[in-house]
Order: C-alpha cells, then structure tokens, then sequence
C-alpha cells in the first residue's frame, strides 16, 4: 500500500511539473496575453556559441645577430565569452637557451603573458593582437648555426573578478 | 264526478309537461298507475368543442459544442360527440431554413422532433400534451445571432 | 390594507415568475397557424454564445544568431462572434531590446499584429499567424540568455 501511495505520488509531482503552460490562450474581449522572447547559447544546429580564438605563431625566426629593432612573437585574441568571464593567457617561461643540441643561446622574455598571465578583461573582445619581446644574447660565442627552443602557450576562460 | 275530474286534469297536466307523453302509455283507470318514461339527451356535432393551444413563438438556445432544442409542445382539450374528430399536425416550413433579418450570408436549420406525426382525438380529452420540440442539430461555422423559421400547427376537424 | 397589498405583490411576482405560460395561443377553429422558431444569441444557462479564443506561445526561443529562415511568434485564433463583429489583435510594442540586465539585443517586430492591428475579416474565423523577429548585435554582446516581453491585447469590434 505505501508503495503504491509513494509511486501515484510522485507521478502526482511529475505531473506538477509538467504543467508549465507552453501556450497562452486568451477569450475574454479586452484580455492579453504574454509571450516571453528568449536567446538560446548555442546556435540554430545546436552547437554552443560561446568562444574565442587565440592565434600563435608556429614558428618564429630570428635571424643571426637579432633584429636591429628586436625580435618579437605577435600572436592575437578574439572572444565572445559568456557574461562575466575573460580569457587568461599565459607562456610557460620567461627566459630560456635556444639549443642546437650542443652550444646555447640565452634569450630572455619580455611583455603581456610573460611571468603573469595576461587577462582581457571582458567576455567580448575584438581582434586585438599582442607582441612579446625576444631578446637573445651571446652571439658571439656560439657556432653558427639553428638554435631552437619551443614556447607554451595556456589559453584558459576564468571569471572576471 | 271528483274522479274524472281529477283524472281529466291528471291528463291535462301531463300533456302540458312533456310533449313525449303522447308516445307514452296513457294511464287510465283500466291501467296500472304507474308507468315509465325513458329521458334522451339529444347531441349533434353542433355541440362539439375543441381547444389546441400551441406556442406563440419556439425559442432555441444557442449551443456551440452540439444540437439545441426549444419546446413546440401543443394541448388538446376537446369535448366531441361520438364518431366526431380531431386531428393536429404539426410541421416546419421550407425545410426549417432559418435566416437573419435581414437576410444575411449564414442561415440555420431546424427539424421537429418529438412526437412529429399527426395525432388524433376524439370523445373527451382534458388537457393532453404532446411532446414536440424544434431542433437545430449544428450551430458550427454560422455567426451567433438570432435566426428566424416557421413551423405550422394545422387543426382539422371532422364532425360525425 | 397591508395584507391586501401584500397578497397583490405575490400575485404580481407570481406573474412575472409565469410569464413564458402566457406565451401561447388558442386555436378553437380549425386551419393552419405558422409559429415563428427563433435562436437566442445566449446558450441554455443564459451565457452568450458568441466566443474566441486566441492562442499564443509562453515563450520564443530564439538561438544565438538567430535562425536562418527567421524567428517569429507563430499564433493562432478562431471566432464564432455575433453578427456584424470582428477580433482586433494588438502588440505592446514593435521594437525593443531583449536583455540580461546589463546588456541588450535590439530587435524589431514585423508582419500579423505588428504592422498593424490584426483584423479578422468574419465573424466565424480560423487562422494561422506570424510575427517575424529580427535581432542584431549578436557580435556586440556576451553569450547569454538575453529576453523581452510581448504583449497581445484582443477586443472585440
């Protein structure tokens, strides 16, 4: 018995939710009615609209001796974030060696997203493109040759505070 | 001589009350002194009467979800000799059509149900109903208003 | 005197109560009497009959960017009026801004009841209708879940 009671009530419940109106009728002259107009955040196929783009180099070369204005990594965002959030860029190091596998090239880091992560401040950012300095030094005492070393970037979407 | 007299004026008196004691036996001294006389009332269709009281208009309610009816009862009351009758029929005109006034796009159809055939009556009736009503079967698709038809009552009499 | 009058007032409302008794007539001659068979504009408990029901969405949902083909308020109505009337449907508004409380989606109305007051053209009527929504600034503003209200007013004409 009490398991019947607890099965007819919670179809009683089910039922109770389920009465939200999804259509509004009105019959009495001088009467209204509302319809409630809403977005969605995904798009027409479903798909959630909210997001971003953070465009790195692949590679960048600096030729030998360096530029004569100095050697730079550009990279850019764009981002069309949910209400209340922001994009928070970060590179893994701030100074390194570009190797051959032997011989070293000290280069150190220097601008947004270097050491502290770089925020954007908004959920809604128009393409707004950046530059990190690249200064290497020690030419002199290395052979010539390709010096390699590889950057991180870390894209994450966090709250703006 | 007090006897004839008396007889005499018995006669006179006799003839002077009723007309039909000439067909009678006469009483005389020779008879029994008694004698009857059978009475008749005498009727003739003349003496026929008859009421049939019928609406003076049927009024159907309006119904959105179905059929609707107004009451078309009628009564008879008649008092009628023997062999004499009464016949009311009743019947809706021009097929129960029913329009606005004035004539507009949208008309209605009313049939009479009930007890539609013709009744009779004879002899004495008090105040016999005949269940008879006016139906409209549909009141979809036409503009809610007042539409108008015609139903006939027809009282035939046939005296004996 | 005071019961005379009052006997005459219960004799009076009696009457008035018996009224639809003296709607009779008397035939005592025979022959044909025709008899007028009339509807009521009211229904058998006296309410009138005359009735509309217009039916529009609790709520439009409209994806982000909008959908190809277009977003509208699809709504419906069906008449049974009296006789020479008409339903006039209404929006609040033809514009507005949908929003979240901080930003906003302008967006415009157009088509049945935006443009003008929507008619119905018989008093018996069905029909499908249509209000087109166009939102812009989609770019311009956070993902979210960004509203406005609509309201329709029906009188009948």
């Amino acid at each position: 018995m009490k398991k019947i009671l607890a099965v007819a009530l919670a179809l009683v419940m089910m039922l109770a939710v389920c009465v939200p109106a999804f259509a509004t009728d009105i019959a009495t002259n001088g009467g209204t009615g509302d319809t409630t107009l809403q977005t969605l955040t995904t798009d027409e196929d479903g798909n959630p609209v909210a997001g971003f783009t953070v465009t790195i180099p692949a590679t960048v070369d600096i030729p030998w001796g360096g530029t004569t204005e100095g050697d730079t990594l550009d990279w850019s965002y764009v981002s069309q974030l949910e209400a209340g959030k922001q994009l928070s860029i970060s590179v893994d190091k701030a100074s390194g060696s570009l190797t051959n596998g032997t011989d070293n090239l000290a280069y150190t880091l220097t601008g947004d997203a270097v050491g502290t992560a770089f925020t954007t401040g908004a959920a809604v950012c128009a393409l707004t493109e950046k530059s990190i300095n690249i200064a290497v030094s020690g030419w002199d005492d290395v052979p010539v040759g390709a010096y390699s070393d590889t950057l991180t970037f870390t894209v994450e979407v966090v709250d703006i505070v | 001589m007090k006897k004839i007299l008396a007889v005499a004026l018995a006669v006179v008196m006799m003839f002077s009350v009723s007309v039909l004691a000439f067909a009678a036996n006469p009483i005389t001294q020779d008879t029994d002194q008694t004698e009857t006389i059978d009475v008749y009332t005498v009727v003739d269709a003349a003496d026929d009467t008859y009421t049939v009281t019928v609406p003076a208009s049927v009024a159907i309610p309006w119904n959105n979800d179905g059929a609707s009816s107004g009451t078309a009862d009628y009564t008879v009351s008649c008092n009628l000799v023997a062999g004499s009758t009464l016949q009311v029929a009743a019947a809706a005109n021009d097929g129960g059509v029913m329009n606005t006034d004035p004539v507009g796009d949208d008309t209605l159809t009313f049939a009479l149900t009930g007890t539609t055939e013709a009744q009779s009556f004879s002899g004495y009736v008090t105040s016999q109903t005949v269940d008879l009503d006016a139906t409209v079967s549909s009141f979809e698709g036409v503009a809610v208003g007042e539409y108008t038809g015609t139903m006939t009552y027809t009282v035939t009499y046939t005296a004996v | 005197m005071k019961k005379v009058l009052s006997v005459a007032l219960a004799l009076v409302m009696l009457f008035a109560v018996c009224v639809p008794a003296f709607a009779s007539q008397t035939i005592t001659q025979p022959g044909q009497t025709p008899v007028d068979v009339v509807t009521l504009t009211t229904d058998i408990n006296g309410n009138p009959a005359a009735n509309f029901t217009v039916t529009i969405p609790a709520t439009v949902s409209i994806p982000w960017y909008g959908t190809t083909g277009g977003d509208s308020i699809n709504w419906s109505y069906t008449s049974q009026l009296n006789i020479g009337e008409q339903l006039q449907i209404s929006l609040d508004k033809t514009s507005g801004n949908l929003t979240n409380g901080t930003d906003n989606l302008p967006y415009t109305l157009s088509g049945d009841a935006a443009d003008a007051a929507y008619v119905t053209t018989d008093e018996v009527e069905s029909a499908n209708c249509s209000t087109a929504i166009a939102v812009t600034g989609w770019d311009d503003v956070p993902v979210g879940a960004y509203t406005d209200t609509v309201t329709f007013t029906v009188e009948v004409v």
